[in-house]
């Protein structure tokens, strides 16, 4: 149970002070305008930081003090606003330097707001928004839109509805049925995870494990051994390479050297007087010199040269011999039926995967922990009545539809939208019992405790039975509501008589000048609360 | 039955044999060798040493028969009779007999022996022989040069050599060759019956009833074979033929000559020299060249015994050596450490 209590306004020179509301339907009245009553709904909701919009002629509300006084569970929570500097007595006294900061207390002390995506930001909702949902000023009326525009929208205020009314807390029941699926297939993949990290785990993978260990070292080993053998290969092809050019030399010598032999067994001289061909040719002025070689050196040559060409022939015979060997070893190497390939990228998924296994167990554990939340919380939610967004929208305009039928009996609007389409602003009676509607119906679904002030509730020339039928209806909510209006003078006792009504007169209050001399005490009183000093400000 | 050769000069082959061995007799033994330069073949005798400056001969006969007796002892000294009696200088005159007969045997103690190492009657026996000889043949042409104090001093200047060795031998005495040579005795006959073939071939050159002017005149009829020559024939053979048996074997002093190069390659670079020394050998056409080119190095490793291979190579000459033009400056140097490995 929330009240205001009081609600005090001024400075060193001036000051208003009333302390006159009740719980249920207050109405303050007055018998002419401009008496100040928009300045009290507009400074209550000033201080508690709103954005204000005071009427023609009250530009400098920055230079008072705004104190309202909040009675909350039986406490007293004392709030004042000077700017944008707050001071708050709830037994103790803090200081708010911002609206923002103040609206952290706000949230804690008075009134839950609902966390809402802001620029993309989760942060706590603007206190506007709240006011908008509890108050309704003379002023700024459409019934398409918010009254206070400047930072919210009105699908922010539809949003601030969902939010508060934690709709997204609300799981379709197929979303639920998908959860239980879903947990299904990860306990699947869980035990098949598990059983594969169990198998790495046994006996027979460890050995695999020692196996791709040692398989490794052994691949290694064979890469090496392969390598060896290759070059040798290469080695020996080299080899077998100068051996055969060494044969094709050596057969070339052969055969230069038999050709520079027979170079003078061309032809024959024979002597003419005796037949003998023992002629010896000679040149010109020299001696017949011996031959340069007899013919056993001539034979010794040759058969060098072709010892040279048979042991190249054996040599290479020699070679491919082991090159064949080689080959054999290296065919043997790549071939190792233990040690494959295969095996080795088998074993290295299975092996590198088994550290990664049981942290993908882990993984799974938490998603099916997530989703078993997530239903379990949707379980214990269906007892709070979690409606869904579209739930909460009905009901919102049935509550609207409600309150407009009771109000307005013989209009059969229906209506269908929390705001109008832009183009269609409801005006007159209809406007204002809209409107006041949205009211009733936002205290209605949210349940708000606190309470609501609608200023100038007959705005629109309400006719005094709707008047009636709405005042009944504000009784309803069993929750402080303040209401204000300008009573013609054939009305003024109206409202006294009603039952139920709490009647706050402002017709001694002088025109354009709510603030007195008088009420300067309550100020300071109020202030000293608050450990201000007047003088000093 | 077959046919048998018969009237064959087969004496030719022992007459030839001996002459050669009477050459190489002169080489390798005679006390004045070192003198000869040139010997003529079947020119003033069998065998002729001449010196350098062709103005002295050493002459000799040889004879290839056994058991000669003295007096068949005087009649072969008449062509050396002959000779002493011509204007040209004989300085030596040389018998080479194969053996001689069982009575001058007794009375000599060497192969080698003079006129005065034998008996009176032996002497006699000798004198008489060449005597006879002397008048019968017409060798001599002017019966009345032949006087008892000609003969005698003649006689005096005459020496009588036995063969003693074999053909083997002769060789192998013929050069200095290192103890580290072999040579087997089939190969060294091989080159003795080399020597006298090129030896008798020279007899072919037919100058009967020339006359000369002059010692040197041999030179002119090519009934020559140089001392040198021989010996660089038999170096020549006998390194190479040893060396061929056991090429793997790189010369010590080549060593030095291949030091530096890459131990991969030497074995290559090895038979690459000896593939230019088996075309140096092999071509026919280039004898010319090649015995000149041996018998420099020949001649500079004999002048300088402690020269190395790069000494040796830098003293011979150049040209010599693109004569040959199968040489190169590594694989000559591997021929020269070849020749110098086998020399003492």
């Amino acid at each position: 149970m929330i009240l205001i209590k009081s609600f005090c306004i001024g400075n060193d020179k001036e000051a208003f002070f009333i302390d006159s509301f009740t719980n249920g339907v207050n109405i303050i009245h007055s018998d002419d305008n401009n008496k100040g009553k928009t300045i009290v709904s507009q400074g209550i909701f000033y201080t508690l930081g709103n954005t204000p919009i005071f009427p023609a002629g009250f530009d400098n509300y920055q230079d008072y003090y705004y104190i309202v006084e909040i009675e909350k569970d039986g406490g007293i929570i004392t709030i004042c606003r000077k700017n944008n500097f707050f001071v708050v007595n709830d037994g103790e006294i803090k200081t708010f330097d911002s609206v923002n900061d103040f609206k952290r207390f706000f949230n804690s002390n008075l009134s839950r707001l609902p966390i809402m995506l802001n620029n993309g930001i989760s942060q706590i909702v603007g206190l506007e928004l709240f006011i908008e949902m509890v108050f309704l000023p003379q002023d700024e009326r459409t019934t398409s839109n918010i009254f206070n525009k400047g930072r919210y929208t009105k699908e922010d205020y539809i949003e601030f509805l969902y939010a508060y009314m934690n709709c997204s807390k609300y799981i379709d029941p197929d979303v639920i049925l998908g959860y239980h699926s879903q947990i299904k297939r990860l306990e699947e993949d869980r035990k098949v995870l598990k059983k594969s990290s169990s198998l790495l785990k046994s006996k027979k993978l460890e050995a695999s494990f020692a196996t791709y260990t040692a398989s490794k070292l052994r691949i290694d080993e064979k890469m090496k051994q392969i390598e060896k053998c290759k070059d040798a290969i290469a080695e020996l092809i080299t080899t077998k390479n100068r051996y055969i050019s060494k044969i094709t030399k050596n057969e070339l010598l052969l055969k230069e050297i038999n050709s520079l032999n027979r170079e003078l067994e061309v032809g024959k001289f024979t002597c003419v007087d005796c037949g003998s061909n023992r002629i010896a040719y000679e040149e010109k002025g020299s001696s017949v010199k011996f031959e340069i070689t007899d013919n056993d050196t001539r034979n010794q040559i040759k058969s060098i040269i072709s010892t040279r060409i048979q042991v190249a022939k054996e040599d290479i015979m020699d070679i491919e011999a082991k090159l064949f060997a080689k080959q054999q070893e290296l065919a043997t190497l790549m071939k190792d039926d233990e040690v494959t390939m295969e095996n080795l990228l088998f074993y290295k998924d299975k092996i590198l995967d088994a550290s990664v296994v049981d942290s993908k167990i882990y993984e799974i554990d938490l998603k099916i922990y997530d989703l078993k939340t997530k239903i379990t919380a949707a379980e214990t939610s269906t007892q709070e009545e979690i409606l869904s967004k579209e739930n909460v929208y009905n009901k919102f305009l049935e509550y609207m539809n409600e309150f407009y039928s009771i109000a307005e009996p013989d209009d059969s609007l229906v209506i269908d939208d929390i705001f109008t389409k832009k183009s269609i602003n409801y005006s007159g009676s209809q406007g204002a019992l809209f409107l006041m509607a949205r009211v009733y119906a936002a205290s209605k679904v949210m349940n708000l405790d606190f309470p609501i002030i609608i200023d100038d509730f007959r705005g629109g020339e309400l006719s005094t039975i709707k008047e009636g039928h709405v005042i009944n209806l504000f009784e309803r909510l069993n929750k402080q509501v303040i209401l204000s209006c300008t009573l013609k003078d054939e009305e003024q006792e109206k409202y006294t008589a009603i039952n139920g009504v709490n009647d706050i007169s402002f017709n001694n209050v002088s025109k354009f000048h709510l603030l007195n001399g008088d009420d300067i005490s309550h100020l300071v009183l109020l202030l000293n609360k608050l450990a201000i000093n007047l003088d000093i400000q | 039955m077959g046919y048998k050769i018969t009237s064959s000069e087969e004496r030719n082959e022992k007459a030839t044999e001996y002459e050669t061995k009477s050459m190489l007799y002169m080489m390798n033994y005679y006390n004045k060798a070192d003198e000869i330069k040139w010997f003529a073949i079947d020119f003033f005798n069998d065998v002729t040493g001449i010196n350098k400056y062709q103005d002295s001969c050493f002459d000799v006969q040889s004879k290839g028969v056994k058991d000669i007796a003295p007096m068949l002892l005087g009649r072969y000294l008449v062509t050396l009779f002959k000779n002493y009696l011509s204007n040209f200088n004989f300085v030596d005159y040389i018998l080479f007999v194969e053996s001689v007969s069982k009575t001058i045997r007794k009375e000599i103690s060497s192969n080698v022996f003079v006129f005065k190492d034998l008996s009176e009657d032996i002497q006699n026996a000798i004198r008489d022989g060449l005597i006879d000889e002397a008048n019968n043949k017409t060798y001599i042409e002017d019966n009345t040069l032949i006087t008892t104090d000609k003969l005698d001093d003649f006689l005096k200047k005459v020496s009588f050599v036995i063969d003693n060795k074999t053909k083997e031998q002769y060789i192998k005495d013929a050069a200095e060759l290192s103890d580290a040579v072999i040579i087997d005795n089939v190969y060294l006959r091989k080159i003795f019956k080399e020597i006298r073939d090129k030896q008798s071939s020279k007899k072919n050159n037919n100058c009967e009833g020339e006359i000369l002017d002059s010692i040197g005149c041999f030179y002119r009829y090519d009934k020559y074979i140089s001392k040198d020559e021989i010996q660089d024939l038999i170096v020549c053979r006998i390194c190479f033929n040893s060396k061929f048996k056991n090429l793997k074997t790189v010369p010590q002093s080549f060593i030095k000559v291949i030091n530096g190069i890459d131990e991969t390659i030497i074995e290559e670079r090895i038979e690459e020299c000896q593939d230019a020394i088996f075309r140096l050998l092999s071509n026919k056409n280039n004898k010319k060249a090649y015995w000149e080119l041996f018998s420099e190095i020949n001649y500079v490793i004999k002048r300088n015994p402690l020269y190395d291979i790069n000494s040796i190579y830098n003293a011979v000459d150049k040209k010599k050596i693109s004569a040959v033009h199968h040489l190169d400056v590594i694989s000559c140097k591997y021929f020269i450490s070849l020749i110098k490995e086998s020399l003492k």
